[in-house]
C-alpha cells in the first residue's frame, strides 16, 4: 500500500502540486492521466524518492519514504526517457543495471527480453534502436527484478499497435503476480483499459478518481 | 557486501572504458614523445618515468616553463576524463535508472567515489605502461637507473619512480574528488572541469621550482613540488606525511559529497541521454 499524505511542491514560487492525498492499493494498477504539465511526472517523482515535496509525506508498505529508505525497496520504473548506455547492447545494457542490485541473471534478462519482444535484438547496440525499441527496452529494465512497484510514466510512447497490445499483456500479466503498477499517461484510452483506479490529474491536483 | 562489489565494479567498467583507456595510452605516449631528453641515446625506462611523473626538473634559473605546465595539466586531464565522463552520462539522464537500485543516494554516491578511486589507480598504472611501451618504441631499453639526491649521491631509481606513481596517483584522488563533489552539487560538466583544472594549473604554474623559488613547500596538487621538496630542496615534507595530507583532503571533499548527496535532487536532474 502507498499512501501520498497533502504533498506540495512549487518551482520558483508556482505550486505544481497541491495539497494531494491519495491511496495506492497493493496488486492492482492505477492510472493517473491529465494534459502536459498537470503534474503527473512530479507525482511519480516524489514516490519514487526522486523528489522531496516541500509538504507532505509519502508512505511504502507502512514505512516513511525519505526516512526509512531514500527509495521503495523493491521498485521498478520508467519515467521520461531510459538512459541506456548507446554503445552497449540491450542485454549488457540490462546486465549492467542488475548487477547495481547484485548478480544479474543472464536467463531472467533473456526471458525479459523475450517478454517485451526484443528477442531478435538482444545483441544490437542500444545506439540502432528505435524509439520504440528503446521505449520497450525501458520497460524490460524495470520489470525484470520482478518488482514490487511499478512505476510507469508513459509507457506506450512511441510504440505502434502491436506494441500498445504487447504492453498491455504485459502489465495485466505484471498485476497478476502482485506487483503494484502506478501508470501515467496522457492518453485516457491506455488508462481505461488497463487500470483498476484512474486518477484525473489538473494543474498540480487530483480532481477526480474512478474506479 | 557481494551485491556492492558487484556494484562498484560495474561503476570502474563504466569509468574505464576501452575508448578511456586507449586514450589514456596514447596521450601519454604523446607526451613521453613531446619531451626532447627521451630521445637522447642511453636513456633509461626510470628516467623517462621520473620526467613524466616526477615533475618540474630542478633549474639554477627561474624561468616560466608553460610547456611543462600545459604537459602536465594535460596529463591530468586523463583522470578527469574517466571519472567526469561517466559521472556526467549519470546526472545526464542515467542515474534516473540506476538510483532506485542502491539502498540510498549516499551509498550510490560512496559507489561512485570509491570506483573513482580505483580509476585513478588504474589510470596511473595505464600511463606507467604507456611510458614503458614509449620507452621501447623509442630504443630506451635500459632498466636500473641512478639518482642523486640530498641523501645519497647515486640511489637507485626505482623507489623514486614507486614514490612518484604514489604522489601522482594521490595528486589524481584528490582532485577527482574535489571534481566529483563540485559535480554533484552543480551538475555542470563545464564547471566541473574549470574546477578540476584551476587549482592544477595554478599550482604548478605557481609553486614550480622554476618559476617561484620562494613557494610554499607543501602544496597537495604539485606532486612534483613534493617529490622535489621531500628528495632535494631540504626541508622537505616527509612522503607520508604529504599523502597523508592529500589523503585528509580527498578524504573532507568525499564527505561534503556523502553529506550532500541526498540533498541534491539528483533524481531531478536528466539534460541528455545516455
Amino acid at each position: 500500500m502507498i499512501r501520498v499524505e497533502q504533498v506540495s511542491h512549487a518551482f520558483h514560487g508556482v505550486r505544481v502540486l497541491q495539497d494531494i492525498s491519495v491511496s495506492f492499493e497493493k496488486g492492482k494498477i492505477h492510472g493517473i492521466v491529465g494534459n502536459n504539465g498537470s503534474g503527473k511526472t512530479l507525482l511519480f517523482k516524489v514516490i519514487c524518492g526522486y523528489l522531496k515535496p516541500h509538504q507532505g509525506t509519502v508512505w511504502i508498505a507502512g514505512k516513511q519514504l525519505g526516512k526509512a529508505f531514500d527509495f521503495p525497496p523493491s521498485l521498478g520504473m520508467i519515467l521520461e526517457t531510459p538512459g541506456f548506455l548507446f554503445a552497449h547492447s540491450a542485454h549488457q545494457n540490462l546486465e549492467l543495471l542488475w548487477a547495481l542490485r547484485g548478480k544479474p541473471d543472464r536467463a531472467a534478462i533473456q526471458e525479459t527480453l523475450n517478454r517485451v519482444g526484443l528477442q531478435a535484438v538482444g545483441n544490437k547496440k542500444v545506439g540502432k534502436f528505435s524509439l520504440g525499441m528503446r521505449q520497450r527496452l525501458g520497460i524490460a529494465q524495470a520489470i525484470m527484478e520482478s518488482p514490487e512497484l511499478l512505476i510507469l510514466d508513459e509507457p506506450f510512447n512511441g510504440l505502434d499497435k502491436q506494441g500498445v497490445r504487447d504492453i498491455r499483456d504485459l502489465l495485466r500479466e505484471q498485476r497478476q503476480r502482485g506487483a503494484t503498477i502506478l501508470l501515467a499517461s496522457h492518453i485516457s484510452a491506455d488508462i481505461e483499459e488497463l487500470c483498476d483506479t484512474v486518477h484525473e490529474m489538473d494543474a498540480g491536483r487530483i480532481q477526480r478518481v474512478t474506479g | 557486501m557481494t551485491r556492492r562489489i558487484i556494484a562498484l565494479r560495474c561503476d570502474v567498467g563504466h569509468m574505464l572504458t576501452t575508448r578511456n583507456i586507449l586514450y589514456v595510452f596514447l596521450t601519454t605516449m604523446l607526451y613521453v614523445t613531446l619531451q626532447p631528453y627521451v630521445h637522447a641515446q642511453g636513456m633509461y625506462v626510470e628516467h623517462v618515468y621520473l620526467g613524466l611523473a616526477g615533475g618540474f626538473g630542478f633549474e639554477e634559473i627561474i624561468a616560466l616553463r608553460l610547456d611543462d605546465v600545459f604537459i602536465w595539466s594535460l596529463l591530468m586531464l586523463s583522470y578527469l576524463l574517466c571519472v567526469s565522463g561517466s559521472m556526467q552520462m549519470e546526472y545526464g539522464g542515467r542515474s534516473k535508472d540506476t538510483l532506485y537500485r542502491f539502498s540510498s543516494y549516499r551509498s550510490w554516491y560512496a559507489s561512485k567515489a570509491l570506483a573513482a578511486v580505483i580509476c585513478c589507480i588504474a589510470v596511473s598504472f595505464i600511463i606507467l605502461i604507456s611510458v614503458i611501451c614509449t620507452s621501447f618504441l623509442l630504443g630506451n631499453t635500459r632498466f636500473g637507473a641512478a639518482v642523486s639526491t640530498t641523501y645519497s649521491v647515486f640511489d637507485p631509481a626505482w623507489p623514486y619512480c614507486l614514490l612518484a606513481f604514489a604522489f601522482l596517483t594521490m595528486s589524481a584522488v584528490m582532485l577527482t574528488q574535489w571534481q566529483m563533489t563540485i559535480h554533484l552539487i552543480s551538475g555542470n560538466i563545464v564547471l566541473t572541469t574549470a574546477a578540476y583544472l584551476t587549482p592544477v594549473v595554478l599550482s604548478l604554474y605557481g609553486a614550480s621550482n622554476t618559476y617561484i623559488s620562494s613557494a610554499p613547500l607543501y602544496n597537495p596538487i604539485n606532486w612534483g613540488m613534493l617529490m622535489r621538496t621531500t628528495l632535494f630542496s631540504q626541508p622537505g615534507t616527509p612522503p607520508l606525511a604529504a599523502m597523508l595530507g592529500q589523503a585528509g583532503i580527498a578524504c573532507v571533499c568525499f564527505i561534503i559529497g556523502y553529506v550532500a548527496a541526498p540533498k541534491v535532487n539528483l533524481g531531478s536532474r536528466s539534460r541528455q541521454e545516455g
